[in-house]
């Protein structure tokens, strides 16, 4: 009898496993930044095998092997860690490697990075059923999506009371030749959450003049840099584009540095914290200092 | 000249060189097979009713042999076109872009990375196989535009050609140039790394167009062996010993354009093959085409397959650029040679 | 063996030649002989097809030469230029060899025909020696005996263009060389050659010709041609004209 029942018992603990892991992969490679982080979020971490370049936050993370660029993979780099499941977002390539990665086997998912709530919500609910927490992954939609309305309806009393103020976001490194978040971007999508008027006007991210910078004359600007942080990025900003010292932005302190790594991939979990805090500076006196920690 | 190889046992060398390039292409990578289970594979993929494992079938199958044999192609026809354009120009420093196929394949790589996001939605399915007829046709139509405008009377003007080549690279430049200006982010490091040309995601599809035309390549050239030595002499003494000379340079320069451009579109730019491969086989054997475009052929495919080798190792999981491979193992390695024979 | 029609060459700065007409005769050594830039290097140019000729013809035997298909004109028509650069390092006998491309007649006897010209152009000892190495006048040496291995055996049916094929020499290989031309003519061979020395000319032609601004001057033996008046006249020369004590040819005094 005990052999019969440890024989049911094996059963069924080995039926568990292929149940387990056919539905749920248990080596995990992701190529995407905010894919990553979510990954984590949900409590993924201990089955990330490999991660991308732009995968950066957060920093437990980088003893990981590095698979490169998201759009540069190799086959049997990826192979070498042995994993079931690679996701990334549809920028993920060349193609004849996805090809060859699904021959060998591996689940390739592909995931939207576009920057709005249904997509999110999409990714959130695929990346809770494959890592096996529905759950979580609905609960972390939902407070997501509360924090941005409590946000907008606040922020909807506040520009009642003052214009929406105008505001850049760039990205640089040091400071040097920075490019201007326009239309389409996840920067574009950072300003408006947070109740700023983007200035720049062209899609995509794109290098302007300092003289066209200084033209805008924004009342805010946001930088988020990817090699320095604080005032360091600050300085840097003025330093290789002194134009821009004449703007109002300067001329009263209104440059806001922020963590760059917020900014790769789609709508990833920190991003609600870093708009709220911005918005408590674009209306000092009607949205004071959330509650969320400062990014 | 005493110090010059034996035609021979440099021939044999080099053959053997490239036997073993070519094993350790298919043995060695970033995901580590048991020696005998890349042998069975191998011997599951010739045919032999030898069982293998899945993985291993597919690592060396769809991976690893696809690569290995572009690799080979693409080293042996950029080795062999250098030699052809240095013996078109007579002048061991030519290299396969002074005829604008190169820039002609930037430009059009760079109009297919840079312009599938602007004008064309295609599937992102096919943009690898557009990348590669964009490239393919770019270095095919600047090279036609460099031999026109080096055409008079008749006759290609070599030196005409080769100031229209700088003109016409500049052009492409400037042109890359404006599209590297509109491109976001991502778009430009994409064309980076074309630029610095890689082996990765080789498949058959991109193989067969790259065998075909890289074997037509490798069997003609050598056949024009003594006609390319009689051109060092000069194109009126080439003429005069019986060679038609025009049709010479017109298929040269067919060969480069096709091969090159093939070559390009499979794997991307890679510099310094084409140039030094020639150059360092000279030294070697001597300028005699008979035994130097054989040897270009086997010495620019062991060059390129060890380069490749490097680049999937070095950073494994991630993987390296070959052009940056193959500049580090022979820029030194040349000097090297360089320095020793000037003594 | 070789017949130039009423050849003219004309350039953006004039005529280079004009109206020439000449027959090189089997068995004969032409010289031509003219101040710089009286156009002899443009005859040889249209004589071998270099350069295509403003109007007039040129016929290799009976045919026009534009009419032989390279390969086969290569059999009958030789020409060393004035000048050859070669950057590459091919030693001696590769170069030789090259003057064997055109034939088929197998290594066996292409070695033997390269190791006869090679004793004859006195390079025998140079024969690995590689080509960038070498001084300009055994350079010169070396494509005169590729020419002589590329007509080798001398026959009635084949022409050599010589363009000034002793510049760079010696006296002892100006007069080496000239001879063994002048057996190869004696064994059939049509030649013209380019010589400044009026006294080799006199020496080892057959015929001169004199040519000035691109026009015939003078075409007959070298007593006809080397005349003082004629000398004066062209080159501005003033010379005496003696009978050489041995060999009996008009020999040019310099005053």
């Amino acid at each position: 009898m005990k052999i019969f029942r440890l024989a049911i018992g094996m059963l069924l603990w080995a039926t568990a496993v292929v149940v387990l892991s056919a539905d749920q992969p248990q080596r995990w490679v992701s190529a995407g930044g905010s894919l990553t982080e979510w990954i984590v979020v949900l409590g993924g971490e201990s089955r990330l095998v490999g991660i991308d370049t732009t995968s950066q936050h957060p920093e437990s993370l980088q003893a990981l092997p590095k698979i490169g660029y998201q759009r540069q993979l190799s086959a049997e780099g990826v192979l070498a860690l042995r994993p079931d499941m690679l996701v990334g977002s549809e920028e993920m390539g060349p193609p004849p490697v996805l090809d060859q990665l699904r021959k060998a086997g591996v689940r390739v998912e592909t995931l939207s990075a576009d920057a709005n709530l249904e997509t999110l919500h999409s990714t959130l609910d695929k990346l809770g059923a494959w890592l096996g927490t529905p759950e979580d992954a609905r609960q972390q939609f939902n407070q997501y999506s509360q924090t941005l309305q409590q946000l907008k309806a606040r922020l909807h009393a506040a520009q009642a009371q003052h214009p929406a103020p105008g505001v850049l976001l760039l990205i640089g490194g040091t400071g040097d030749r920075p490019l201007v978040a326009g239309d389409g971007t996840l920067g574009d999508w950072l300003i408006k959450q947070a109740g700023g008027t983007n200035l720049a006007t062209q899609t995509g991210y794109k290098a302007l003049s300092s003289e066209m910078l200084a033209g805008l004359d924004p009342a805010y600007i946001i930088i988020a840099d990817r090699r320095l942080e604080g005032a360091a990025a600050t300085q840097a900003l003025l330093k290789q584009n002194p134009a821009l010292s004449q703007s109002q932005a300067v001329r009263s302190g209104h440059v806001l540095p922020i963590d760059a790594t917020v900014l790769v991939g789609g709508l990833g979990p920190r991003l609600p914290a870093v708009a709220e805090h911005l918005a408590a500076q674009f209306y000092p006196q009607d949205l004071a200092e959330p509650v969320a920690k400062k990014p | 000249m005493s110090r010059r190889v034996s035609p021979k046992l440099l021939l044999t060398s080099l053959i053997s060189l490239t036997l073993l390039c070519v094993w350790l292409s298919l043995a060695l990578g970033p995901l580590r097979l048991p020696l005998g289970e890349t042998l069975r594979a191998l011997a599951h993929l010739s045919g032999l009713p030898v069982a293998a494992n899945d993985q291993a079938l597919l690592v060396v199958g769809q991976i690893r042999l696809p690569r290995t044999l572009m690799g080979l192609m693409v080293g042996a026809v950029l080795a062999l076109t250098g030699v052809a354009m240095q013996g078109l120009f007579r002048n061991p420093l030519a290299d396969p872009g002074l005829i604008g196929v190169s820039s002609g394949a930037a430009l059009g790589a760079a109009l297919a990375i840079v312009g599938a996001e602007y004008f064309f939605a295609l599937p992102i399915g096919l943009q690898p196989y557009l990348l590669s007829l964009f490239a393919f046709m770019g270095g095919l139509i600047i090279t036609a535009m460099v031999y026109r405008l080096g055409c008079r009377e008749g006759q290609a003007h070599v030196a005409t050609m080769l100031l229209a080549g700088i003109a016409l690279t500049a052009m492409a430049g400037a042109a890359i140039g404006l599209l590297t200006y509109l491109a976001d982010d991502t778009t430009l490091r994409l064309l980076t790394s074309w630029n610095l040309g890689s082996l990765n995601g080789a498949s058959y599809a991109r193989l067969w167009p790259l065998l075909g035309i890289g074997l037509a390549v490798a069997l003609w050239l050598p056949r024009r062996a003594d006609a390319l030595n009689t051109l060092l002499l000069g194109e009126s003494e080439a003429r005069h010993l019986g060679i038609d000379v025009e049709r010479l340079k017109g298929e040269l320069i067919l060969c480069t354009a096709l091969g090159v451009g093939a070559a390009v579109a499979a794997a991307g730019l890679i510099g310094f093959v084409g140039l030094v491969v020639p150059h360092l086989l000279r030294l070697l054997v001597g300028p005699d085409h008979r035994m130097l475009l054989p040897s270009a052929l086997f010495g620019g495919a062991s060059l390129l397959l060890l380069a490749d080798i490097i680049a999937r190792l070095l950073l494994a999981p991630a993987e390296l650029p070959i052009g940056i491979v193959t500049a580090f193992i022979g820029a030194p390695f040349f000097l090297f040679l360089l320095l020793r024979r000037s003594v | 063996m070789l017949k130039a029609e009423g050849l003219s060459v004309h350039h953006a700065t004039g005529w280079r030649i004009r109206d020439i007409n000449l027959e090189l005769r089997s068995g004969e050594v032409l010289g031509v002989i003219g101040p710089n830039g009286a156009g002899k290097s443009t005859l040889f140019g249209a004589l071998c097809g270099d350069i295509h000729p403003t109007s007039g013809n040129t016929f290799l035997g009976a045919k026009p030469l534009t009419a032989w298909p390279p390969a086969i004109r290569a059999l009958h028509l030789a020409v060393l230029p004035q000048a050859s650069t070669l950057s590459f390092a091919f030693t001696v006998r590769q170069v030789i060899r090259f003057g064997r491309l055109p034939h088929a007649t197998g290594i066996k006897a292409d070695t033997q025909i390269v190791d006869t010209v090679l004793d004859l152009c006195d390079l025998t000892e140079l024969s690995q020696r590689s080509y960038t190495t070498l001084s300009g006048g055994e350079r010169q040496r070396t494509h005169l005996a590729r020419i002589l291995a590329q007509l080798w055996p001398a026959t009635s049916n084949k022409v050599l263009l010589l363009d000034e094929p002793t510049s760079a020499l010696d006296p002892h290989h100006q007069h080496s060389v000239l001879k063994v031309v002048r057996q190869m003519a004696d064994q059939g061979l049509a030649v013209a050659v380019v010589l400044h020395d009026m006294n080799l000319a006199a020496r080892y032609c057959d015929r001169l010709l004199m040519l000035k601004h691109g026009q015939v001057e003078g075409l007959g033996s070298p007593a006809d041609v080397l005349r003082p008046e004629r000398l004066k006249a062209v080159f501005d020369l003033d010379v005496l004209i003696q009978e050489h004590p041995v060999h009996r040819h008009p020999l040019v005094i310099y005053l």
